[in-house]
């Protein structure tokens, strides 16, 4: 950072007030999870004594009640196959249509892009009615296929959008080199447009895999059998069942809430790159 | 040679295009079809606009109507709280990569772990209540009243959606272009008119997306803040359309009915946002 | 249940084995089934719909026992009616749904009026008059109308329950059951009044005490078939005893009796359980669940709701028939699922479900009554025997499900006080117009 560009902001006195405001907007956030997660450590006599105050003894009884007795294991489960499964699709498919959008001839490529781009808007509740009967007509209601084939097609615009941006980047020289040394599509597209796209791939897996994982709506319609549940329908039922039992709902959240918490740890690069992007749009 | 190219080219998007195709394009125009006959699914019933015209006639629906208006709300309140977050992480003081972390955490968060911590929060027994009670304040039953419920999912979008907000504000900023500030700073003109002669300015095409985005989500996804929250009640007082879309769809063996709300809603958001980007390249352009 | 569709295709090869060896096998009683049952029939008493003690698995296997060559799948749903709705229909779409179906009597059953084939030809008459209750599942509740389900056991009823240890500590003598509404408020008032616990014990959340409640009090105004005849147009949903029965409900979410959390509360007695109040209202559901909570000779005891004071039928019970098995349109071998049904519907049969279950009795004419063994099951049908004027068909098991939805919606608003009892009724009124129009 340039000096001139410091000399613009404020004086370093008047940033401690920013801070501690700062310090004070993240406690908002940072509390409320932090409860959720003290909570979810007592029993229920022992929270109901005193919500605020040290727990007498911890316990992870509710995390136990919740993966053996309440399906929430099962469902955790399901909804990480579920969650992988898509991802990995949509990155298969999406990683291809990018490549051959940003860097090869496409016998109609506008018309592509511009359907591609134009679903990209359409919200989800618009859908469900046709949707579910499409998939009702294939048999698949009730079935991961289902669930997984509306995840990729959902998931798909933005990502195709994504990689064909990030692709662009890829020095054209590097696959003419390819190309002469006689590298067919295949071979071009996983010895250099993969390890070049690394970060990009990584970032869209980030993103696919944080809205699988927290979407709703259509892992509600889709799936009823109670043992092929996913996980966000299980918590909410769970919700609605131990309203009275708020320890027993903490830990159901955060065992939903962990997965995602771990990806913005680990991966907080790529969420952040993916954002930009998204800006972009 | 091109032509093979060409070929393998297309080759590599169909299979894209083909999911896409029959799983979004294709129900857009199944659905329109849907919400102009009276279906189980099975055998279809043409109706013309029947639907339509129930649907324009049903009090519910306008009150559901309405009651999506009262979230938009929302909209200022996220932007504003963004906003000041985004200009004060551009101080880049110590520990703002932190922050911005922090910030960002609910977003990455499910609607249902969001919607179930203010609901337990703000339930009988729940926290606010407790602390509430502190001061001698008797227990409210915040959900049998619409103001409170609404407030409540308000303050949960607010909440959950400001991080994420900050961050494409904080990327606006820094793209202008530092010499900007300079020759402001040399014709001594203090923080706060910087802010609002340069600042704000300078990143208003990214207001205005930031703006077009949490409008078009006010009428889209609260889905599940207000099946976990609310479930629409009292009565349809929280209702909004999309939850009205879900619970028309499968509650009686009519399914267009409950398509024609979709569609209508379809056309109410694709209006908004032409409306919306027809306002701000109009700005633009002064 | 892989176990199950193991066998289901060992025993399918068999079959097909054994058909190609002797093509004389009787066609009735061969072939396969499938059913779908949401954990009503399959219930386990641990509470694990997929135990193999479950009655319907108990019967299943007893089928197959009894009739070499027939297999049958099982399958169990789970989720709420309406996902287990839209299942079904997804299923009926697609051409994979079962040959036969366990729902809910009434509404859920009717409702898929163009899914179900109709009983009458396929299942003696004799059969289906030994058990009471099959015209709730009549297409339009007519007694012309197609069956499109076979009404199993007695049903449901909605009921008070009282722990006589928390009346005796506000003076109240549990052993004289109110005889009217008013009388069992000015009760429960005495209880909130001289005790630190509640009258009552209500979660109101989604609105399902009114439900049972206002079935009760309008069958009190109107009789048994207050509700089948709202929904034959014979009696206006706007009738004045509607009013009576809302304003009165109104009433008691305005004072003082109830847990103060109740408008927000779920359903769900855990107030009650715990101690904390002296009445409960609910249903005959609950019966295991109290005995489990109080033992079997504990200080809880039930009476039926009472209706209001100046009721014309009085002696009237509430709820009603809960079960109804189906036999789908799509089915390929509706004479098999037929034998399934009558199976099933014998009297000793029957009486097995209640024995296991104990949560409601026979509907059968030669339903064994010693099977009841639960105290509060048994104190139930004794009040039933006395109930001269009948049970009212619950207004929820009645409608379309638009309108249950409002339903319950307004049931919770007028007891917050957020809606006036005319307003409810005008609205539902409106509801059941509009969804009986289309």
């Amino acid at each position: 950072m340039s000096d001139s560009s410091i000399s613009s902001r404020l004086s370093p006195r008047a940033r401690w007030p920013i801070f501690i405001g700062m310090c004070l907007v993240a406690a908002t956030i940072i509390y409320p999870l932090f409860f959720v997660v003290a909570t979810s450590l007592r029993s229920n006599v022992d929270y109901k004594r005193d919500p605020f105050g040290i727990p007498k003894e911890w316990t992870f009884d509710n995390y136990l009640k919740l993966w053996n007795e309440y399906g929430v294991g099962r469902a955790f489960m399901n909804s990480l196959f579920v969650s992988l499964t898509a991802v990995t699709l949509i990155l298969v498919f999406a990683t291809l249509a990018g490549y051959a959008l940003a860097k090869l001839p496409v016998f109609g490529a506008k018309f592509f892009t511009t359907t591609f781009v134009s679903v990209m808007l359409i919200p989800g509740p618009v859908l469900i009615i046709p949707i579910y009967l499409v998939l009702a007509r294939l048999g698949m209601v009730g079935d991961y296929s289902g669930l997984i084939l509306v995840y990729v097609a959902t998931g798909l615009p933005f990502a195709i959008f994504f990689s064909t941006l990030s692709f662009r980047a890829i020095p054209d020289e590097l696959l003419e080199a390819a190309r002469v040394d006689g590298a067919g599509f295949f071979r071009t597209y996983w010895s250099i447009v993969r390890p070049l796209g690394t970060s990009a791939i990584a970032t869209l897996a980030v993103l696919q895999f944080l809205g699988t994982w927290n979407e709703l709506i259509y892992s509600l319609i889709l799936i009823q059998d109670s043992k092929m549940k996913l996980l966000t329908p299980t918590l909410a039922s769970i919700g609605k069942r131990f309203l009275t039992d708020q320890p027993l709902t903490s830990a159901g959240l955060f065992i939903t809430a962990m997965v995602p918490l771990l990806m913005l740890t680990f991966a907080s690069k790529y969420i952040m790159r993916g954002l930009q992007v998204g800006l972009g749009r | 040679m091109m032509r093979q190219s060409k070929l393998i080219g297309t080759l590599a998007v169909l299979p894209s295009f083909i999911i896409v195709a029959g799983f979004m394009a294709f129900p857009i125009i199944f659905v329109l079809f849907i919400s102009l006959t009276k279906t189980n699914g099975l055998t279809f019933e043409w109706l013309w606009f029947k639907n339509y015209l129930e649907l324009f006639a049903d009090p519910i629906v306008h009150e559901v109507f309405l009651n999506n208006f009262k979230f938009v709300i929302s909209v200022p309140l996220v932007i504003f709280a963004a906003l000041v977050s985004a200009v004060l992480l551009f101080e880049q003081f110590k520990g703002w990569k932190f922050f911005r972390v922090i910030f960002f955490l609910p977003s990455v968060l499910s609607v249902v772990v969001i919607g179930l911590i203010f609901k337990n929060a703000f339930g009988y027994y729940g926290s606010v209540n407790q602390f509430l009670g502190l001061f001698g304040n008797e227990p409210k039953q915040f959900f049998i009243n619409s103001n409170y419920s609404i407030f409540i999912i308000i303050l949960a979008l607010v909440w959950s959606g400001f991080g994420y907000q900050s961050l494409l504000l904080l990327a606006g900023l820094t793209s202008i272009n530092p010499a900007v500030f300079e020759a402001a700073a040399i014709d001594g003109a203090g923080w706060w008119r910087r802010l609002w002669s340069i600042t704000l300015p300078n990143i208003r095409r990214v207001l205005g997306f930031v703006f077009i985005i949490n409008f078009i989500y006010t009428f889209s996804s609260l889905f599940g803040f207000i099946f976990v929250i609310t479930a629409g009640g009292p009565l349809y007082e929280t209702t909004t359309i999309d939850y009205l879309v879900y619970l028309r769809a499968f509650s009686s063996s009519n399914l267009g009915s409950g398509a024609a709300l979709a569609v209508v809603l379809y056309f109410f958001i694709g209006l908004l946002t032409l409306w919306q980007s027809r306002v701000f390249k109009l700005q633009m352009e002064d | 249940m892989k176990a199950n569709k193991w066998t289901g295709i060992v025993a399918a090869i068999a079959l097909t084995t054994s058909l190609v060896g002797c093509s004389s096998s009787d066609e009735a009683v061969s072939g396969e089934l499938l059913i779908w049952d949401t954990g009503i029939l399959g219930k386990d008493v641990s509470d694990d719909p997929y135990a193999d003690k479950a009655f319907l698995n108990q019967m299943v296997l007893e089928f197959e026992e009894a009739n070499p060559g027939v297999s049958v799948t099982l399958v169990q749903q789970g989720g709420d009616i309406s996902a287990n709705a839209a299942q079904f229909q997804a299923a009926a779409i697609a051409g994979t749904g079962p040959d036969i179906r366990v729902q809910y009597a009434g509404g859920p059953t009717t409702s898929f009026a163009e899914f179900f084939e109709d009983l009458g030809p396929l299942i003696p008459a004799e059969t289906l008059d030994a058990m009471a209750g099959q015209y709730v599942n009549r297409e339009g509740f007519n007694s012309t109308g197609r069956l499109l389900g076979m009404t199993y056991g007695a049903g449901n009823l909605f009921v008070v329950f009282q722990n006589a240890d928390v009346l005796k500590e506000a003076g109240i003598d549990p052993s004289v059951k109110p005889a009217t509404w008013e009388a069992l408020m000015a009760n429960a008032k005495q209880v909130t009044d001289k005790t630190d616990k509640n009258g009552f014990y209500t979660g109101n959340l989604e609105g399902y005490p009114g439900a049972w409640f206002i079935s009760n009090m309008v069958g009190g105004e109107l009789g048994q078939t207050a509700f089948t005849d709202m929904y034959s147009g014979k009696v206006s949903v706007d009738d004045p005893a509607m009013v009576k029965a809302y304003q009165a409900y109104a009433d008691w979410g305005a004072s003082t009796v109830n847990n103060p959390d109740a408008a927000q509360a779920p359903a769900g007695g855990q107030g009650f359980v715990a101690g904390k109040a002296g009445y409960y209202l609910v249903g005959s559901w609950e019966n295991n669940g109290m005995t489990d909570a109080f033992g079997a000779d504990g200080p809880v005891s039930s009476f039926f709701i009472p209706t209001l004071s100046g009721a014309k039928y009085s002696k009237i019970g509430s709820g009603g028939p809960e079960i109804a098995l189906s036999i789908t349109k799509a089915s390929k071998n509706k004479a098999l699922a037929a034998e399934f049904l009558k199976f099933i519907a014998r009297p000793e049969h029957q009486d097995r479900f209640v024995e296991i279950y104990q949560t409601q009795g026979s509907n059968h004419k030669d339903g064994d009554s010693s099977m009841i063994k639960n105290p509060r099951l048994k104190e139930q049908f004794e009040q039933l025997a006395q109930s001269t004027d009948g049970v009212t068909f619950a207004f929820d098991s009645v409608m379309p499900q638009a309108t249950i939805d409002l339903f319950y919606r307004v049931n919770s608003g007028v007891f917050s006080g957020a809606i006036k009892p005319a307003d409810a009724v005008a609205q539902l009124k409106a509801s059941y117009e509009q969804e009986i129009a289309k």
